[in-house]
């Protein structure tokens, strides 16, 4: 005789956090968590600034923590919501977010450590979910998390949400106690969330501010950056792949300077010393860097499936000058960066010429261009710019007086004033003049 | 005043028959490269002289003459041989990154001083660029000067670029000097075409063949020296200027010493050239002497005076 059963098809919790877990690496779960913040602002500013709202990680060996002023997570959100699996139907959609899957952080906290807790306060508001997942585990049935929440008014200085994520895992913890680590999560932060960084989203790693990495040159018919691409092969060896672009681009004279890539890890900030062909002093053809360049932004690609023709340091967080890889791609960086250095020395000369009120060619051709990514660059082994036109300043109240004299003469009194236009012969020796007979008189 | 106010230079013997031996090599070039592809970047001055060669000979019209002396520039324009010579005011080092270099050009950096730092930037800037078929020259003053040369020379052309073997002022003693610029500015251009080399295409390497090395004195050491970028193998190039002892085969300097003959002496030892020393009823006449015009007695400046109206 048969006799009905059932089986029990409740999925073990050991294969539901193996099954969610092991699909996404350490740096990108982290960029989950710093998204949810993201979304936490959007909520709170629609489509205006981030200015005063910021992210704050601590990444160590022993603890990791992420803490934002971001809004907070409200207690029925947190209930039915924000800790389950999946988004269930009803969730709120706040365009331009970027939490779509209702994954997030879930899965980040499970990947990191076996013991997370997470404090959230809104204006009205506090929770608290503390879980150890080891605990968690041994209780098969029961796939709840507690929640401690409490209604209150909340200080505006309060609202936010902190992370806190303990007993690591072996993998993690060596990852999180490497430098190397922290420079690449330093860098993916940076290129993933520059965006929200320029509308002034304040992210802090480990202490430090992060820049938004804004990889754009200007473009337009008449000002035309540079993107060469080459490769190095050397005797049948694995290949370096290797681009450049450079051009000008508005933005603050301290990101000015070169960008230095190698398999997409940013190895060189804003590099403005000879490392990237750079002056060491003013008298050479491309000159110590200085104000007037700080228009300047060049990148350098170096790509390689064997890692070790990459012209990075052991450490991976500089370059090796002595390499033949980047010696001849510095030769390469000198030989686009000088038509843009005389660019930029031609606009300094349009702005003294003219004053700031008086906006020349090359100033109007900086104003009129547009940034552009990268990616999106047209092949272009020159950098072409609007010229400077030279200037005649008429002036109210003066009379223009002309003469002409012997030019071995001019020459002479050119010589002697140390001047360098006949005009100036003319305003010095008037004014030489006056001052003599007229006012001394 | 400067050096084109001072000397006259269309009566300066030793640079009169070093242009023309060159010019007489380039003219091979056009076996790898049709001669009207080329443009001619040169510093004229108000004379000009290289460029009416070149546009005779060779038939070069696009010609380019950087000159510094910008507000002299109604001298200049007046004084241009063609139209085709364009007048490109500045330093050369704002000037020659604003040249279309990736053609096959002619390039003679032909500074009036001794050896500065600016100068090997310019050899950078042109190397760079420059595409196969291409001849770049540089003359500079090889006068070894007086006092603490080492320590001169090392804040002309900056430290790092001063060879290590030379390291008390009598390395730079008498000829050494253009021996040492010559070893500078080789390995510059080596240096520059060989990191090129690593970022392009292997059929599109260039090698560099030293075309000129040129010493004479008119008045004080000139040294000039040149080089061919190519892609063809070496032995088809140097065929190419087979038969012209002005290319050297290894690079050593040739020195263009202008013996002091009369007109009546040169027609008698014309008559006996082609030849190593045209001795014949001619045995007043100093060996050495002898010897040096048979090198170039092909070129030799005649002087004269003739009514032009």
């Amino acid at each position: 005789m048969n006799t009905r059963r059932t089986v029990s098809a409740f999925p073990t919790k050991e294969l539901f956090v193996e099954m969610l877990t092991k699909d996404i690496e350490l740096i990108p779960a982290i960029n989950d968590l710093i998204d949810n913040s993201v979304d936490g602002a959007t909520r709170l500013r629609g489509e205006r600034s981030f200015e005063g709202l910021g992210v704050r990680l601590r990444v160590a060996e022993d603890l990791f923590t992420i803490l934002d002023n971001c809004g907070g997570i409200a207690v029925d959100v947190a209930e039915e919501y924000a800790f389950r699996f999946g988004r269930p139907e009803g969730a709120d959609d706040v365009p331009h977010t970027v939490g779509q899957f209702g994954v997030g952080m879930k899965r980040a906290l499970f990947k990191i450590g076996e013991q997370f807790e997470v404090e959230s306060a809104t204006a009205s508001s506090r929770l608290l979910v503390a879980v150890d997942v080891r605990e968690w585990k041994d209780e098969p049935e029961d796939w709840h998390f507690p929640l401690v929440a409490s209604e209150e008014v909340v200080p505006a200085d309060q609202v936010g949400t902190v992370i806190r994520v303990r007993h690591l895992y072996d993998n993690v913890r060596r990852e999180f106690a490497s430098d190397a680590f922290i420079a690449r999560l330093r860098q993916e932060i940076e290129q993933r969330q520059q965006q929200h960084m320029a509308r002034g989203l304040r992210i802090e790693l480990n202490g430090r501010v992060l820049e938004p990495m804004q990889a754009e040159l200007l473009l337009s018919e008449e000002l035309r950056p540079v993107h060469d691409s080459f490769s190095m092969n050397g005797f049948g060896r694995i290949p370096v792949h290797i681009q450049i672009y450079c051009g000008v681009m508005r933005g603050h004279p301290l990101s000015a300077g070169w960008y230095v890539y190698c398999n997409r890890r940013l190895v060189l900030v804003a590099d403005k010393t000879d490392v990237t062909g750079w002056g060491t002093s003013e008298a050479e053809s491309i000159p110590r860097f200085h104000g007037q360049y700080g228009l300047f932004r060049g990148y350098v690609f170096f790509d390689s499936d064997d890692g070790t023709r990459l012209p990075w340091t052991t450490t991976k967080t500089g370059v090796d000058p002595e390499s033949p890889v980047y010696r001849s791609t510095r030769r390469q960086m000198v030989k686009f960066m000088r038509p843009v250095i005389q660019f930029l020395n031609q606009y300094k000369r349009e702005i003294d010429e003219r004053g700031s009120d008086d906006v020349g060619p090359i100033g109007h051709g900086i104003e009129a261009a547009t940034p552009v990514g990268l990616e999106e660059l047209p092949r272009r082994n020159r950098f072409l710019g609007p010229r400077r036109e030279p200037v005649a300043t008429p002036r109210p109240n003066v009379g223009r007086i002309r003469y002409e004299r012997p030019r071995d003469q001019i020459a002479a009194v050119q010589d002697i004033l140390k001047v360098d236009t006949y005009r100036e012969v003319g305003e010095r020796t008037f004014d030489y003049f006056y001052r003599l007979e007229v006012e001394e008189a | 005043m400067s050096s084109f106010e001072r000397i006259n230079y269309s009566v300066r013997p030793g640079k009169h028959i070093e242009r023309k031996l060159i010019v007489e090599a380039l003219m091979r070039l056009g076996v790898l490269v049709p001669i009207n592809a080329y443009q001619y970047v040169g510093m004229g001055s108000t004379f000009f002289t290289d460029f009416r060669l070149v546009h005779r000979l060779l038939g070069i019209t696009d010609m380019f003459s950087i000159e510094r002396e910008e507000r002299k520039r109604d001298r200049f324009d007046f004084n241009r041989p063609y139209e085709c010579v364009t007048m490109a005011y500045g330093e050369s080092s704002a000037v020659l990154p604003e040249l279309d270099l990736e053609r096959p050009s002619i390039i003679w950096l032909d500074y009036d001083g001794r050896l500065v730092r600016y100068m090997l930037e310019d050899l950078d800037i042109v190397a760079e660029r420059a595409p196969h078929g291409s001849v770049l020259l540089i003359t500079v003053n090889a006068q070894p000067g007086s006092g603490d040369r080492l320590a001169d020379l090392r804040q002309r052309v900056g430290e790092e670029n001063v060879p290590a073997d030379v390291t008390d002022s009598t390395h730079l003693a008498g000829s050494k000097t253009a021996e040492v610029y010559s070893t500078i500015v080789n390995r510059r251009l080596r240096g520059v075409v060989e990191e090129r080399n690593n970022v392009l295409a292997d059929d599109e390497r260039l090698e560099v063949k030293t075309l000129f090395h040129f010493r004479y004195r008119d008045g004080a050491p000139m040294l000039t020296l040149g080089w061919l970028l190519h892609k063809q193998p070496g032995d088809i190039i140097d065929a190419l200027f087979d038969g012209l002892s002005q290319v050297p085969e290894d690079g050593e300097p040739y020195e263009i010493e202008v013996p002091s003959l009369t007109a009546k002496e040169r027609r008698h030892l014309d008559e006996r050239l082609p030849t190593d020393d045209p001795a014949e009823g001619a045995l007043f006449i100093p060996e050495d002497d002898r010897r040096k015009y048979a090198r170039v007695y092909r070129h030799f400046p005649v002087y004269a005076d003739v009514d032009l109206g």
